[in-house]
């Protein structure tokens, strides 16, 4: 089937699933993160009674709203296509992703909806308590409400509490409590949270910069500024803790995703972390090129943030790819040749059902849960198809980490000059401020692609590849609707970058 | 709190910290009630209020839920921008593209679920490199 497969297809299916998820990826980390800053603003609006509190509140109000809007449903179109260009996965991860993506839907329904309107529609109608308490609940449902999609996303990562049911094709849930506080949707929730935070407390930042620059609104810039810097800070502090265990998460659940974001084929003892580095995106696995121009690196981090533990071997591209006996690392040659049993079994558990032998029914079915943990294995046709793309996955990683490192410092100085004052005057400051939420949203994007393109070649790790994942289509049908949502998506950015600027240029409600 | 009466309505002006309950959420300024003029002693006016909305019928609550969405839907300005965006978006995802580009596969191709999972079994175990046979099987189901 593979040789046959429309060779562009699978890729056609991947991108067009990158341009509608990092679409939608512009619009949900400004909602997570905003929302809460929005609460802060209302709660010293409420607890000082200041009108200019309630001016400031009501304006990133606004913008939050016309980010949300054209945010909204955008989401939808994933879904979209999942039915259509992945129908594979999406038939055989249906029983688990139900319940997460119902309860998503409930809570997003409920407690966004119903307290989204009462958050804008509140003022001077419902009392301040009941008004903030709203603005506290479209925060946490929010962020409730993107718990459940990263707990499916994370399964993806980390299969867990599921069993393959070769009858119906589907993986089952076995234990949803397993689904949904696995230690990989745990981190991956905290820190998409968290980053989010920083994203929006950088979208105020720069908005805020911009009014300073200009001489207009200063108060309330400088107002917003100085709390979206502390919160930006400590959201930082967060999301560097989170990311550090999402890190250790995927060292222990997918360390082949480590050794690319790190560029490190050959596993290390004491290994260190590339600080920064240019990598020869021309290396294979196997080849004799060195896989660096030039790298700095870091002595034995890589070993203490993958394990907790300095002197630990850890396992490169080469190691796993071809295995490595002296530390007891298999090869993906050998996991091949057991997803090959699986799927030949799995096959002969069909013939056998078919024909009513229960007895090879029973027999191929015992071989198949013997090797089913590397099913996906099965459908690989060389060991090198388990790496990923590795110069994409650890630009990435390199560009969140480095970006991720700068936004504290930028916190630090706004706070700094927003509380002695003379904000106005550090024009060195404000200029490239104003293009820090673009900074936030590239290592948001970036984090994405850390996520996405650092898991391939699986669908669902270790038991799906993508490839198998897809639908029978061809690839000009997944083309046509590529344009067409590329078409679909200028024209919605272009109408929230026109709103969004004309309310910016407006400001805040006169006094 | 401060309660005042013009023009036959009731009108509640702000809630200072502490609600008096779910019943005061919805009250908002000029909103017409069926309440008789509060007393004029404004310690006995909260606690003859508060029997009264006590004894209020459901309905009433509802309308209230009601006339507050309605209200602040009708006072919208930008909103109605950002609705109209909302919908023209959504009548493009669900009337043009969900039912034109994106039929669901597996549901459009067959009846029944047994169908679909013979047919993914079928995808996925002759989806292995070197075994067209299988595939070429599962492509004429």
């Amino acid at each position: 089937m593979i040789e046959n497969l429309d060779p562009g297809l699978v890729n056609w299916s991947r991108a067009q699933f990158a341009l509608t998820a990092l679409y939608h990826w512009i619009f949900v980390p400004l909602t997570l993160g905003i929302t809460w800053i929005i609460a802060f603003y209302h709660s010293i609006y409420v607890r000082t009674g200041s009108m200019e509190w309630k001016r400031l509140t009501k304006f990133w109000m606004k913008l939050f709203g016309i980010n949300f809007a054209i945010g909204v449903a955008t989401g939808i179109i994933m879904e979209f296509e999942f039915g259509t260009n992945w129908s594979n996965y999406s038939w055989m991860v249906g029983d688990i992703f139900g319940a997460p993506l119902a309860i998503e839907g409930i809570i997003a329904f409920f407690l966004e909806a119903t307290f989204f309107a009462v958050m804008f529609f509140g003022w001077n109608r419902v009392s301040k308590g009941f008004h903030l308490f709203s603005t506290w609940m479209v925060a946490l449902g929010s962020n409730m409400s993107a718990v459940w999609i990263l707990v499916a996303n994370a399964w993806m990562m980390h299969p867990v509490g599921q069993e393959f049911n070769p009858d119906t094709a589907r993986f089952e849930m076995r234990n949803f409590l397993d689904v949904a506080f696995s230690p990989v949707a745990v981190s991956k929730f905290t820190h998409t949270t968290s980053s989010s935070m920083v994203l929006a407390a950088m979208f105020i930042i720069s908005i805020s910069s911009y009014y300073l620059l200009k001489g207009r609104h200063g108060k309330m810039a400088r107002r917003s500024i100085v709390v979206a810097s502390v919160f930006g800070l400590l959201a930082s502090g967060l999301s560097a803790f989170t990311g550090d265990e999402a890190a250790f998460e995927v060292a222990r659940n997918q360390p082949m995703k480590l050794a690319a974001i790190e560029g490190l084929y050959e596993g290390e003892t004491n290994a260190g972390l590339v600080a920064m580095g240019l990598i020869n995106p021309k290396k294979k696995v196997g080849d004799e090129q060195q896989p660096f121009s030039f790298e700095i690196r870091i002595p034995y981090l890589l070993s203490l943030l993958a394990t907790r533990n300095v002197g630990t071997f850890v396992p490169g591209i080469k190691d796993l790819v071809y295995g490595n006996p002296e530390h007891g690392i298999p090869g993906a040659a050998w996991k091949m040749e057991r997803g090959k049993e699986a799927v030949a079994a799995l096959a002969a558990y069909k013939q056998a059902k078919k024909a009513g032998n229960e007895e090879e029914a029973a027999r191929t079915r015992a071989t198949f849960e013997k090797n089913r943990e590397y099913l996906g294995y099965g459908f690989l046709a060389q060991p090198e198809d388990a790496v990923p793309p590795v110069a994409i996955s650890f630009n990435a990683f390199h560009v969140m980490v480095i970006l991720g490192s700068i936004f504290p410092l930028v916190f630090l100085a706004y706070l700094f000059f927003g509380i002695r004052g003379g904000l106005e005057q550090k024009t060195w400051l404000l200029l490239p401020g104003t293009t820090m939420f673009f900074l936030a949203l590239a290592a948001h994007w970036a984090g994405w692609i850390v996520a996405e393109v650092g898991r391939q070649p699986w669908a669902i790790q270790d038991l799906l590849p993508v490839t198998v994942a897809r639908s029978n289509l061809t690839s000009s049908t997944v083309q046509t609707t590529f344009y067409m949502f590329l078409a679909l998506f200028t024209i919605l950015l272009i109408a929230e970058v026109s709103i969004m600027l004309k309310q910016i240029k407006i400001g805040p409600e006169e006094k | 709190m401060r309660i005042t009466w013009s023009n036959g309505l009731y009108n509640e002006i702000s809630l200072e910290s502490g609600s008096l309950g779910i019943y005061h959420l919805f009250q908002r300024r000029s909103f017409p009630c069926r309440f008789p003029k509060p007393h004029h002693n404004p310690i006995t006016a909260n606690t003859e209020r508060l029997s009264m909305e006590q004894s209020m019928p459901q309905k009433s609550l509802l309308l209230r839920v009601y006339g507050f969405y309605a209200d602040g839907l009708r006072r919208m300005t930008l909103g109605r921008t950002l609705w109209k965006i909302i919908l023209v978006k959504l009548l493009i995802m669900f009337g043009v593209l969900k039912l034109f580009f994106f039929p669901d596969f597996l549901q459009s191709r067959f009846a029944t679920d047994q169908q679909r999972a013979d047919y993914v079994l079928g995808q996925i175990t002759g989806a292995v490199p070197g075994n067209s046979t299988a595939m070429e099987e599962t492509d004429h189901d």
